[in-house]
C-alpha cells in the first residue's frame, strides 16, 4: 500500500508565497495589455503583434490554479483518514495512503484534477480484475468461496465506493442475484446474519455510495439498478441487500429506488431464499422491515423519494398514485411511517401550502378518500393525527366538503379524527382558532356578516360532534400524556424512532394551547360528545377575547364586573380583569358560569355582537 | 519629438506610447523572472516532507509552470525589441517624409526661379520657400522625452 506524507501547513504557506508573486505578475501582465491597447490606437502605422502579454496571462492562470489546488491539497491531507497509520509522521506531517488521499479528493474537491485520483480509478480497474476470479470461484467452489476472495482484500480497499462499484458492475446483475440466492439460503433471516452475505450486502451499500461522488468518478452502472427494479426478483434483491448491510446505502441511490421498493415487498413474494430472507428467522416478519429500518435512519430520503419524478417534482397523478399506494400497502405499525412521510411531504416548500394548491389537494383527497373506503377503523393513530393537522392547515378543504352529497364521507373521516385524544385535541383546537380568526376578520364588519361568518364553520363543527358521538369509544386515560407525540414503527428488530407527526402537523397551533386544553379535560370523565360541546362553549369565550384585544372595541369593555378583585365571592365576573383572564378561564362548568356573569356586566352593543356570532355558529 | 514641418505628411505614431509598452514589457520581463525564482523557492518550502503521488504531480506542475514562464519571458524580450524595431522605423519614415518634402520644395523653388522673367533669367539667389529644419528627438524608452 503506497503511502502519501506531507506537510500541509508548508503547503498552505507555500501557496500563500505562489499567490503573491502571482499578483505581482498578474499586474505586470495587465500593464502591458493596457500600454498594448494604447499602442494599437495610437501607433498604427506600425502595428506589432505580442506574443507575450496572452501567454503571461495563462501563467497568471496556470498558477492560480496550482495556488488553489495546493490549498485543496493541504486541506485533503488535513481532512483525509489516516486510518491505521500514526497520526503524523512528526510534528506538522501527515502520513495517509494513497487511497485514502485520493478518495478525499474524490470526495471533497472537485477542482483537483483527474491526476489526483489516480489511486481510486486504479482501485476500479483491480475491482474489475478481481470479480473476474470472484465469478469463476463461484462457479467452481460456490458463493461461498467466493467471498472469501472478496474477505481476502484489505478493508480500507473493500469500503472504497469505487472499488465497491467497479466490483459490482462486473460481477452483473445475474451473477449478483445468483450470489445472493446462494448465500441467503444459508442466512437465518433479517437482520441476524453476519456472514458472506452480510460481507455481499456492505459492498452493495458501498458500491451505492458511489453514485453520491462528482460525476467524473467511476460509478455504480445505473443500467445495472434499473435491470434490477424491473423485476420483481431484483426488487427483492435490492431490498435484502440494502436493508441487509448495516453501513448506510447512498443518497442518490435510496431516491432513485426507494418509491418502487416501499413498502410493496408483499407484492413481490416469490419461492426465493431472498423473499424468505426478507420474512426475517421467524420466516413470517414483514418483508418491508429491511428497508423501513434502512428509512427510519433517514426519513428525509423517503420525502424526496415521494416527490421526486422524471423530471423534477411528481405530477399530480404520480402523487395521488404514490399516497394511495402507500397507504394500501401500509399496515396498522407502517402507517405511522406513512403518515410522517405525508406529514413531511406536505410540509415541504415544493408542495405550496396555499390550500387551493393542486398537489396539496391532490394528497389529501387521495388521504380522504382512502379513509372513506376503508373507514375510520383502519386509520391508526399517526395517520388520524395527520387528518387533524390538515384541518388546522387545510380548513377549507373540510369546508368544501360540508353540506354536500360527500357529507357522509366527510362524518367517517372526522370519526378518523375523533377516536384518537391528541388528534381530537388538535382538532378542536384547529375548529376553535378558524372561529377565532374569522370572528377577529369580521369585527368591523356589518351585523349581516357576523350574523354567517360563522355559519359553514359551524356546521362543519356539528359534522365533528356527529363523528365525536359516533365514535364515542371510551377514552383509554393511560394514553394521556405526552408519549403519543412519540410514534415508533416495529421493524422486527427493535424499535426505530420517528420524529413526531403531531409536531409537524399541529405546527400552526400553539403548544400552550393544546397544554392547556389537555389540562382542561383531564379529571373530566364525560363522552366524546360531551367533550365537543364543552368545546364548542368555549367559542363564546375566544369571540370575548378577540373583541377585548380590538384596539378600538377592547376599550369599551368593563373590567370592573363583580367587583376589580380576584376573589369569587365578589359576584360573578370578577376574577375576570384582563384579556389573560378570559384565556385562562378553563372548560369548566364554574368557568362557563363566571364568563356568563362577567358577559351580562358589558355594554349591551358589545353583547349584541357575540350573540350575533353564536346565533350564526349554532 | 520630431517636429514636423507644415505640409509634411505625418506617420500616424506616437513615440511617447511606444516608449511605454516597451516600458511595460521590460517591467514584465522581469516580474517572469521574479515568478520562476519565487516559484521554486515556494516548491522548496511545500516539498518538505511531501511524497507519494500528490508529489510527483505537483513536481510535474511546477516544472510545466516555471518552463512557461521561462519561454513567456523570452516572449516579452522579444516583444520589447519589435517595439524598439517599430519606433526606429516610426522615426526613419518621418525623417524620410521630411526630407521628400524638403526635396520637392528645393526642386519647386528652382523652377520657379528658372522661369522666364522670373528671378533675372535663372538665377539662383530669388527667395526659397520656407523649409524648417528637421530635428528628430525620440522619447525616451521610460517615455519621458529627452
Amino acid at each position: 500500500m503506497n503511502i502519501s506524507s506531507a506537510r500541509p501547513d508548508a503547503l498552505d504557506h507555500a501557496a500563500r508565497g505562489f499567490g503573491v508573486s502571482n499578483e505581482r505578475l498578474h499586474e505586470a501582465a495587465r500593464a502591458v495589455w493596457r500600454a498594448a491597447d494604447a499602442y494599437a490606437d495610437h501607433c498604427t502605422a506600425a502595428p506589432v503583434d505580442l506574443a507575450s502579454p496572452s501567454r503571461a496571462g495563462a501563467v497568471v492562470s496556470d498558477a492560480r490554479d496550482l495556488v488553489g489546488d495546493l490549498g485543496h491539497l493541504a486541506t485533503a491531507f488535513r481532512t483525509a483518514d489516516s486510518g491505521s497509520l500514526p497520526a503524523n509522521g512528526g510534528p506538522g506531517v501527515t502520513l495517509l495512503t494513497d487511497l485514502a488521499l485520493s478518495s478525499t479528493i474524490l470526495s471533497n474537491h472537485p477542482s483537483l484534477g483527474r491526476e489526483l485520483t489516480g489511486p481510486s480509478l486504479d482501485q476500479y480497474r483491480r475491482a474489475t480484475a478481481l470479480a473476474e476470479s470472484i465469478a469463476r470461484e463461484h462457479l467452481t467452489g460456490g458463493a461461498e468461496r467466493a467471498m472469501e476472495r472478496l474477505a481476502a482484500v484489505p478493508d480500507a480497499i473493500r469500503s472504497d465506493p469505487i472499488f465497491a462499484a467497479g466490483l459490482i458492475n462486473a460481477l452483473g446483475p445475474e451473477r449478483l442475484e445468483a450470489l445472493a440466492e446462494e448465500l441467503t439460503f444459508r442466512a437465518v433471516g433479517w437482520p441476524s446474519d453476519f456472514g458472506p452475505l452480510m460481507e455481499l450486502a456492505r459492498l452493495w451499500t458501498d458500491a451505492t455510495r458511489s453514485l453520491d461522488l462528482p460525476p467524473r468518478a467511476p460509478r455504480l452502472d445505473l443500467g445495472l439498478i434499473d435491470s434490477l427494479l424491473a423485476s420483481a426478483g431484483g426488487r427483492n434483491l435490492l431490498r435484502a441487500l440494502t436493508g441487509g448491510s448495516d453501513e448506510p446505502a447512498g443518497e442518490r441511490f435510496l431516491l432513485r429506488t426507494l418509491h418502487v421498493l416501499i413498502p410493496a415487498a408483499v407484492r413481490d413474494e416469490d419461492l426465493s431464499n431472498t423473499y424468505r430472507f426478507l420474512l426475517g428467522s421467524s420466516r413470517q416478519g414483514n418483508p418491508d422491515a429491511p428497508l423501513l429500518a434502512v428509512i427510519g435512519r433517514n426519513p428525509g430520503i423517503l420525502v424526496e423519494s415521494f416527490l421526486r419524478g422524471r423530471h423534477g417534482l411528481a405530477t399530480v397523478e404520480e402523487l395521488e398514485a404514490r399516497t394511495r399506494t402507500l397507504l394500501d400497502a401500509a399496515d396498522h405499525a407502517s402507517q405511522a411511517l406513512v403518515a410522517e412521510l405525508l406529514a413531511g411531504v406536505l410540509a415541504d416548500p415544493r408542495i405550496g401550502s396555499d390550500p387551493h394548491d393542486r398537489d396539496r389537494t391532490a394528497i389529501l383527497r387521495t388521504v380522504y378518500e382512502w379513509v372513506d373506503d376503508n373507514g375510520p377503523g383502519s386509520v391508526a393513530e399517526p395517520l388520524a393525527a395527520l387528518l387533524a393537522g390538515t384541518l388546522a392547515t387545510d380548513i377549507d378543504f373540510y369546508l368544501a366538503r360540508v353540506d354536500t352529497a360527500r357529507r357522509g364521507d366527510l362524518a367517517r373521516v372526522l370519526q378518523a379524527v375523533t377516536q384518537f385524544e391528541r388528534p381530537w385535541m388538535t382538532a378542536i383546537l384547529a375548529l376553535e382558532h378558524h372561529g377565532a380568526r374569522l370572528v377577529q376578520e369580521t369585527l368591523h364588519r356589518p351585523a349581516a356578516e357576523k350574523l354567517v361568518a360563522l355559519a359553514e364553520l359551524s356546521r362543519l363543527e356539528d359534522a365533528f360532534e356527529d363523528a365525536a358521538e359516533a365514535s364515542d369509544a371510551p377514552v383509554d386515560r393511560s394514553g394521556w400524556g405526552f408519549t403519543a407525540f412519540s410514534f415508533v414503527v416495529t421493524t422486527g428488530l427493535g424499535l426505530i424512532k420517528l420524529k413526531p407527526v403531531a409536531s409537524i402537523v399541529a405546527r400552526p397551533l400553539a403548544q400552550a394551547a393544546l397544554d392547556e386544553l389537555h389540562g382542561s379535560l383531564v379529571g373530566d370523565p364525560g363522552d366524546s360528545e360531551a367533550q365537543t360541546r364543552l368545546a364548542r362553549e368555549s367559542l363564546r369565550r375566544r369571540i370575548w377575547a378577540v373583541i377585548a384585544s380590538d384596539p378600538e372595541l377592547g376599550r369599551q369593555v368593563d373590567w370592573s364586573v363583580g367587583g376589580t378583585g380576584s376573589d369569587r365571592h365578589d359576584g360573578l365576573g370578577s376574577t375576570i380583569n384582563s384579556v389573560d383572564d378570559l384565556m385562562e378561564l378553563t372548560r369548566t362548568e364554574a368557568d362557563i358560569d363566571e364568563l356568563a356573569g362577567w358577559a351580562d356586566g358589558q355594554p349591551a352593543h358589545l353583547q349584541a355582537m357575540v350573540d350575533a356570532y353564536m346565533a350564526g355558529a349554532t | 519629438m520630431t517636429t514636423v514641418p507644415n505640409g509634411v505628411p505625418r506617420v500616424h505614431f506616437d513615440d511617447a506610447v511606444a516608449g511605454a509598452l516597451a516600458a511595460a514589457l521590460d517591467d514584465l520581463v522581469d516580474e517572469l523572472t521574479s515568478f520562476a525564482r519565487a516559484a521554486e523557492m515556494n516548491a522548496e518550502i511545500a516539498g518538505q516532507d511531501w511524497a507519494g503521488y500528490s508529489r510527483r504531480w505537483f513536481d510535474q506542475q511546477l516544472a510545466s509552470l516555471v518552463d512557461q514562464a521561462r519561454r513567456t519571458r523570452g516572449l516579452a524580450a522579444d516583444d520589447r525589441a519589435a517595439v524598439e524595431r517599430a519606433r526606429a522605423w516610426a522615426a526613419a519614415e518621418q525623417q524620410r517624409l521630411i526630407d521628400e518634402a524638403r526635396v520637392a520644395a528645393a526642386a519647386a523653388a528652382a523652377a520657379e526661379a528658372a522661369r522666364p522673367g522670373v528671378g533675372g533669367g535663372g538665377s539662383t539667389t530669388g527667395p526659397k520657400a520656407p523649409v524648417a529644419t528637421p530635428t528628430l528627438s525620440f522619447a525616451s524608452p521610460l517615455g519621458v522625452g529627452s
